[in-house]
């Protein structure tokens, strides 16, 4: 069996301000080292409370309950929705056995990334849906 | 009649890139503990929300001088007691803490949560997990930038510890 190597990463969170609201589209939180399109996207998880309470930003992570309502879609730097409306709860790695979801490697545009919620259900008001991104930098071996 | 491994070209392609190896448990040609103590209000590891507790200086940990193959963190499941009169952490405490890497310039590699650095199988949201080793390819790392910090302190108290095992491949004689 194969296991995933990190060789960057980063806690990249989507906040969920005002009234929560379904189909609305809640945009990544800026991380300006990693928004320039430079970086190579190959591994990706979703966290919940169960894996982290807050957020290195301190913001609270949504309950392990709430990750069926969340779905997530990424873009890479020619726009492509290469990852389009995929289910938050199926990135939780304890709900497929531990493994993280590998991507094709592909420059991101952090800036285009979203999450949506399918159903406002019980999140709450500036909770975030928090995801690791694993990546390595344009150029980087 | 000749074997053939079925690999899907993507799998492939992370092996071949430093992505993704084969699991076993120990990874590195060397591996070592790094324990830190959890002291009275007032000292520098005094327990606080969002305090930077900051690795003792290891030059043999530095990007120049090691790739760092994988990490770990070890509970009070897995080994009870320090051995500096400290006891361990308990694993429910994990998913409120998070490590970075950081290179010499303060530029985070990695930022983790703790609960990924937990390698035993473990049940979570009623479903069981396999061991589960964090592996690694940092190679630009100075380990007294790295970092970790808890972001609610419930649960750690001043007789606790806490213990990580670093696995890295030496790149020097030194």
């Amino acid at each position: 069996m194969n296991n995933l190597i990190v060789k960057r990463s980063q806690i990249i969170e989507c906040q969920f301000t005002g009234t929560p609201a379904t189909n609305k589209r809640y945009n990544f939180t800026q991380i300006p080292n990693i928004s320039r399109n430079n970086i190579i996207l190959y591994a990706i998880e979703a966290l919940t409370a169960d894996q982290l309470t807050y957020t290195p930003n301190n913001n609270q992570v949504i309950a392990a309950s709430q990750a069926v309502n969340v779905v997530v879609t990424l873009r890479d730097n020619n726009k492509d929705e290469f990852m389009y409306s995929q289910p938050l709860y199926t990135l939780v790695r304890p709900n497929v056995g531990g493994f993280y979801t590998l991507i094709k490697p592909r420059v991101i545009n952090l800036t285009d990334c979203y999450c949506q919620l399918v159903a406002a259900g019980s999140v709450s008001t500036n909770q975030v849906a928090a995801f690791n991104f694993i990546y390595s930098l344009v150029g980087e071996d | 009649m000749q074997k053939h491994r079925i690999v899907s070209p993507l799998v492939d392609y992370f092996l071949r890139n430093n992505m993704m190896r084969p699991f076993a448990d120990m990874l590195g040609y060397r591996s070592k503990s790094i324990i830190l103590a959890f002291t009275a209000a007032g000292t520098p590891y005094s327990i606080a929300p969002f305090k930077r507790y900051n690795f003792q200086p290891d030059e043999t940990l530095n990007g120049e001088n090691a790739l760092i193959t994988a990490i770990e963190i070890i509970c009070a499941d897995q080994q009870i007691q320090l051995g500096s009169g400290k006891e361990n952490i308990s694993s429910s405490v994990l998913k409120n803490g998070f490590l970075n890497i950081c290179d010499k310039d303060q530029n985070i590699i990695s930022t983790i949560p703790l609960f990924n650095l937990y390698a035993p199988a473990y049940t979570s949201s009623g479903k069981t997990i396999a061991r589960k080793l964090f592996m690694t390819h940092w190679k630009q790392q100075n380990w007294q930038n790295c970092f970790f910090e808890f972001a609610d302190t419930t649960g750690i108290s001043t007789t606790q510890g806490i213990k990580f095992v670093v696995y890295y491949e030496p790149l020097t004689n030194k």
